[in-house]
């Protein structure tokens, strides 16, 4: 009985986890640089990247508030929306919004923005349209070129799966702490084994809590039962109670002048004291039913809501204040949708879960590949005798050279993308996201033909080479360059460039190492198991390095 | 609550110690650093050893931060201490205490200044 259970176990881990794991690999990909969501999308706006910078100041507040609601006031008309952004510490630059009218059929009207230079009346308006980190963001949970909802559900299935390949994994690993420091290079199979262990185990209470928090996010789409029962299925009444403070109320069409927003600066310092603001909305201006919300910033709190103070803009009365006492159940919720997001998280604790994210992408891409060394192992027999390989081998292979060496690669290009396309190109921004997937493609392309171990060097190296010079690319196409931004302490583009080019290297120390360690290993065996143990080093090495690499940016 | 890098760097390290300890009281990692067999008593005392160097790292991590943000601060600690103990042990197994030892310098000083 016993056996026959680790045995159905042993199975499922294999199977549940095989199916999926290519989808799983881009989304724990796409999560773990979503991390860095912001700094990415500075890097990636070099018009930003000097004299825009500035800090946080109280007591520039009311100055920056006051123009910004003038500025407003003159440059848009029926305006939907405005919004006055502070500058924070992810995002170092004071900025003004507006969103239009929604056009017939549509939920929201079109967004600007405008990034304010410091201490002056100066704008940038002439910022090259770009996804930046919000390409990842997406990507993490809406796919690309399919409808969202539908990617939605093609990505809670699969962390559903993820969910039982973690459990199952626990259930079949026996020497999860006889093993738990054990990883013994250049072993085969067993080395494969182990670097799945290693990137399992040491970040497991990571994997299980944002697998699961992956799923609580989208929970009530996932099952919306108890909305639809509760409330007749009225999603927006069931959110209404939920948080207040975000309802949207609806313009009543009368004029009325709209107060100064910073008047209402001593009623939101009562409440909140010296705490930073993060942005100001003020909703239909110049409307009777107008609303002025603060949003605060709440800095490392772990909570994932948004806390604010929402006043009339006719008569600057408090109208509701977030957060309003909340259930047990509601605070759960809400704790471990902060985990998953982690926009509580400072730098350091950023650049943890980042590293923990990378061992996702390991974890997934060691076991895929250790799935392809055993099944050829299996099949060596047939294979030295001259018969092709199982088609199912071939495609799991030639699936890992896409996914596993073309992720790092489709985002260095993703990057050189950004610099390089015309600034007037129409449609810039969705050419630039073609771009990473035309990448992923051509990869799929070579590995339809060749998934031997010159295609993985082929396009690890030149995913490593691109990363390596990621920061030549910035200084020949941005203001700055690297050395300026050490100076001036921009430490986010300074980090993204370090980052960026210690994850190239790897890359390529991971190629050159590939090359020296095979050589003495083929002539070793002999001829007949030389392809499969070839293969075996060049996908044990890659991945891991690959991984590594691409989750840097 | 911010921290100091100093003190993020001493928080690390010294759950790189405690990882160190506790992969030295096991055998085959023993003796593949010092190329021989721990005594019984020393696999005892690297091993209290190793847990008290947690306990330590995860009571600094919570006065320094806070219950939550310093639990889940120790956690992910955890994953990239033990990452890097797994590393040194596979690539440069005899370089192990010389590290832990390194490290503990260091921290002294953060924590005792």
């Amino acid at each position: 009985m016993k056996d026959s259970f680790f045995r159905s176990m042993t199975w499922l881990h294999t199977w549940v986890g095989l199916l999926v794991c290519w989808i799983l690999l881009v989304v724990f990909f796409a999560g773990s640089m979503s991390y860095f969501r912001h700094e990415i999308s500075l890097w990636t706006k070099p018009e930003l990247h000097s004299g825009t910078f500035q800090h946080y100041q109280a007591n520039e507040l009311g100055k920056q508030l006051a123009s910004g609601q003038t500025f407003l006031n003159e440059q848009t008309h029926n305006a939907r929306d405005w919004r006055i952004y502070l500058p924070t510490e992810r995002r170092p630059y004071l900025s003004y919004g507006w969103q239009n009218q929604p056009q017939a059929g549509q939920r929201r009207g079109e967004f600007h923005e405008l990034i304010v230079k410091p201490n002056s009346e100066e704008m940038i308006s002439e910022v090259r349209e770009s996804k930046g980190g919000n390409f990842f963001y997406r990507l993490h949970f809406d796919l690309h070129y399919i409808p969202a909802q539908f990617a939605r559900w093609i990505v809670g299935f699969c962390t559903m799966f993820m969910l039982v390949a973690l459990i199952s994994g626990i259930v079949i690993h026996k020497r999860i702490f006889k093993d738990f420091f054990s990883f013994r290079p250049n072993k085969g199979s067993r080395s494969w084994l182990d670097a799945h262990n290693v990137s399992s185990v040491m970040a497991l209470p990571y994997h299980l809590m944002i697998t699961y928090t992956g799923l609580i996010t989208l929970m009530f789409m996932y099952m919306p039962w108890a909305v639809v029962t509760n409330y007749d299925g009225d999603n927006r009444t069931f959110r209404a109670e939920l948080n207040p403070s975000r309802v949207q109320t609806k313009p009543s069409g009368q004029d009325a002048k709209l107060i100064s927003v910073a008047s209402l600066l001593p009623q939101v310092k009562r409440y909140w004291g010296d705490t930073p603001i993060k942005r100001v909305v003020i909703s239909a201006p110049h409307d009777s039913n107008s609303r002025i919300s603060f949003y605060r910033n709440n800095g490392q709190l772990v909570t994932d809501k948004r806390t604010q103070m929402v006043f009339s803009g006719v008569t600057g009365e408090l109208i509701s204040m977030s957060p309003v006492e909340e259930s047990a159940t509601h605070a759960t919720y809400d704790t471990l949708m902060s985990l998953h997001t982690a926009r509580f998280a400072g730098y350091f604790l950023r650049g943890v879960f980042f590293i923990c994210g990378l061992m996702g992408c390991a974890m997934i891409a060691t076991g895929a590949l250790l799935w392809a060394v055993k099944i050829r192992q299996k099949q060596q027999k047939q294979i030295s005798k001259g018969k092709t390989a199982s088609f199912g081998l071939r495609l799991v292979e030639g699936l890992n050279l896409t996914f596993i060496a073309g992720l790092p690669l489709a985002t260095s290009v993703f990057f050189y993308a950004n610099r390089m396309l015309p600034l007037e190109l129409q449609g810039r921004a969705q050419w630039e996201a073609d771009c990473f997937f035309i990448t992923l493609g051509l990869v799929g392309l070579l590995a339809c033909f060749n998934r031997s171990l010159s295609s993985w060097r082929l396009v690890l190296s030149l995913g490593g080479l691109g990363l390596v010079f990621l920061p030549l690319l910035n200084a020949l196409t941005s203001p700055s360059n690297i050395i300026d931004n050490i100076v001036s302490g921009q430490w986010t583009l300074v980090g993204f460039d370090l980052l960026s080019c210690f994850l190239g290297l790897s890359l390529l120390l991971t190629v050159k190492k590939l090359n020296t360690s095979n050589k003495p290993k083929s002539a070793a065996i002999n001829k007949n198991t030389a392809t499969g143990s070839q293969r075996q080093h060049v996908a044990g090495e890659n991945p891991l390095t690959a991984k590594v690499k691409e989750a840097a940016q | 609550m911010m921290i100091s890098n100093l003190m993020v760097l001493s928080i690390l390290w010294i759950s790189y110690i405690a990882f160190g300890c506790l992969a030295l009281a096991m055998f085959s990692n023993f003796r593949s650093t010092f190329k021989k067999a721990p005594t019984p008593l020393q696999s005892r005392g690297l091993y209290w050893s190793g847990w008290s160097m947690l306990a330590l790292s995860y009571y600094l991590s919570v006065a320094k931060q806070g219950m939550l943000y310093g639990s889940i601060f120790f956690t992910g600690m955890l994953a990239v201490a033990g990452l890097l103990v797994i590393l040194t042990l596979s690539y440069r197994a005899k370089s192990l205490p010389v590290f832990m030892a390194a490290g503990s310098v260091i921290c002294l000083l953060n924590l005792v200044r």
